[in-house]
């Protein structure tokens, strides 16, 4: 019976348990760009600056509005669902203040699109991490 | 059988908001490509089906003071309905151009109405950007995106706040000055130029002109408060005697003066709307932290004449969220500073000839009056993550005629009691 019950413990666990092991704010290995702060990482997401340190106009990339990473990315940055996210660039884009970041469905395509060009930031999960792009900061 | 399928398709099509809101809601949040560079054109819009029911027998419902009312036991698709579409191209780095279309119910209606926005942008650095062209207002909390349902928690903003600024765009510049401040981020507005707008006061098809505003915001924020401060210099175009329509009375009040009526010549000055300037003020304040959703905002419109008093509007909102639904009250009341006008009676001996225009003027007054204050609850479901349902009930007091904000069938009203029911369902692409 008790072997039963942490079983049906275990399972919940792992059901809960997130299934990325860690975000990554990820650039391309050539752009200057390290170590990004909380506060860095928020303005450029939120739309209040958008540039590099170096002045460099930054190409935000964004993952699927339906994806998990998504998710947990905007919850552990600004505690915020991705509706609401959307609710505050809707604000920005329709105020003419700038545009949200450009979406990428696939995390592959997101890591290429890094690859080739030096300006543009995005974020995926730690395990899918590769050569040529740089780490600049970790969400949770 | 094919008859009755024509006849669905046809009251379908009847309803292109109807079939744009499907059509709009099975697109991503963005219409972005999935490629790398980034976009140089880009089209988003939004869109609102909006079902109110509304109104009295003499007061009809509406958002602002531009559209045509919905009286008691009516229901509207048409008045809380509309659909935006917004254009924008990158032309380098630092200069990008963007036009926006909102078609909506209006009571003057056409493609310059329709016209929102339209200019050029040019960024000088991270910190300045300046614009030229026609932009949006930028005076309160929802400065230009107070027909954007999806960003906002209520079925419409608090009318009693926003209901008298019918004024929504500018044709002139703006010079934006950004940077972080202390935890949060500092921006600075100022702007100048002309505006009309339409309105519904007198007679339909009446446009406001504004020869010149001028005005600044200061806005602060973080990833949850927001505090804004703005403030507005406007003098109105000399045609706002004959959107009063009030030349006519003019005309009779001098004549009653040569019979002797002595009070006509005071009113027949008060009503000259001649070189008329006012003033905006408001500070909005509104915290944004999960669960809760509290925004409150105050405004002052500093005028100095009669048809066209000080007024005060002010809300305050809180909401609480629960999974994707969020669940608000709201409090609202605007009025103006100074009580309501009396007429003075003519002499006795005057009065079977007079007493129509002392009537007439005491309507012409009444009807520029705004005396009210609601009480809201509603709720709202994020569906998806661009796809939200709005549910409201306001209660409404009209003081005695104090109904500017309402479509005025009869003129001197009575103080009434009003529910409003709401259900909309917003939408970005």
């Amino acid at each position: 019976m008790i072997k039963r019950q942490r079983l049906i413990l275990l399972f919940i666990a792992l059901l809960a348990s997130p299934s990325q092991a860690g975000v990554v704010v990820i650039v391309n290995a050539e752009n200057t760009a390290s170590d990004f702060s909380q506060r860095q990482l928020v303005d450029l997401y939120m739309g209040r600056n958008l540039y590099f340190p170096n002045g460099q106009l930054a190409l935000r990339l964004d993952q699927s509005p339906s994806s998990e990473i998504r998710r947990t990315f905007y919850e552990s940055l600004v505690g915020k669902s991705v509706a609401q996210v959307n609710a505050y660039w809707a604000r920005l884009l329709f105020t003419g203040r700038a545009s949200p970041p450009q979406v990428i469905r696939t995390s592959k395509g997101l890591l290429q699109a890094i690859k080739n060009n030096p300006n543009a930031v995005g974020y995926i999960d730690e395990k899918e991490l590769e050569d040529g792009v740089k780490v600049i900061a970790r969400v949770n | 059988m094919p008859l009755y399928t024509l006849t669905c398709y046809r009251d379908v099509s009847q309803h292109p908001l109807v079939l744009a809101l499907i059509w709009l809601s099975l697109f991503p949040a963005n219409s972005l490509a999935d490629d790398f560079a980034p976009n140089r054109f880009s089209f988003n819009g939004f869109a609102t089906l909006g079902a109110v029911r509304g109104g009295s027998e003499a007061l009809g419902y509406r958002q602002d003071v531009a559209e045509d009312g919905v009286f008691e036991d009516d229901w509207s698709l048409k008045t809380d309905s509309l659909l935006a579409l917004q254009f924008g191209i990158r032309l380098s780095d630092n200069l990008d151009a963007a036009m926006q279309f909102v078609y909506e119910d209006r009571a003057t209606n056409g493609i310059k109405e329709s016209l929102k926005w339209a200019y050029l942008r040019y960024r000088f650095s991270p910190e300045f950007t300046a614009r030229a062209g026609r932009i949006g207002f930028d005076l309160f909390m929802l400065s230009d995106y107070r027909q954007l349902g999806f960003s906002y928690l209520w079925a419409r903003p608090p009318i009693e706040f926003y209901g008298p600024l019918a004024f929504e765009y500018f044709d002139g510049a703006d010079i934006g000055y950004s940077a972080p401040l202390g935890i949060g981020t500092l921006r600075a507005k100022f702007f100048a130029g002309s505006s009309d707008t339409a309105v519904d006061f007198i007679d339909d098809n009446d446009k406001l002109r504004l020869d010149e505003a001028i005005g600044a915001t200061v806005n602060w924020e973080t990833t949850h408060w927001q505090l804004r401060v703005s403030a507005t210099s406007v003098e109105f175009s000399d045609d706002l005697q004959q959107t009063y329509g009030t030349d006519i009375f003019i005309a009779a009040l001098l004549a009653a003066a040569q019979l002797g009526w002595t009070d006509a010549e005071g009113i027949a000055e008060q009503i000259e709307l001649k070189d008329v300037t006012a003033n905006y003020y408001a500070v909005g304040i509104s915290y944004d932290n999960a669960p809760w959703v509290i925004q409150t905002e105050i405004n002052y419109f500093d005028a100095e004449e009669h048809l066209f008093k000080s007024y005060s509007g002010r809300y305050l909102s809180i909401g609480y969220r629960i999974a994707s639904t969020t669940l608000y009250g709201l409090m609202a009341r605007g009025k103006q500073m100074t009580s309501r006008d009396k007429i003075p009676a003519p002499p006795a001996a005057l009065a079977p000839f007079l007493t129509p225009l002392q009537e007439s003027l005491q309507t012409l007054y009444d009807f520029n009056y705004i005396n009210q204050h609601s009480v809201s609850l509603g709720f709202r479901w994020d569906i998806r993550y661009n796809l939200a349902l709005k549910s409201q009930w306001d209660r409404t007091w009209v003081e005695d005629a104090g109904g500017l904000l309402w479509d005025q069938k009869n003129n001197a009203t009575q103080k009434e009691t009003i529910d409003t029911y709401s259900l909309n369902l917003n939408v970005i692409f």
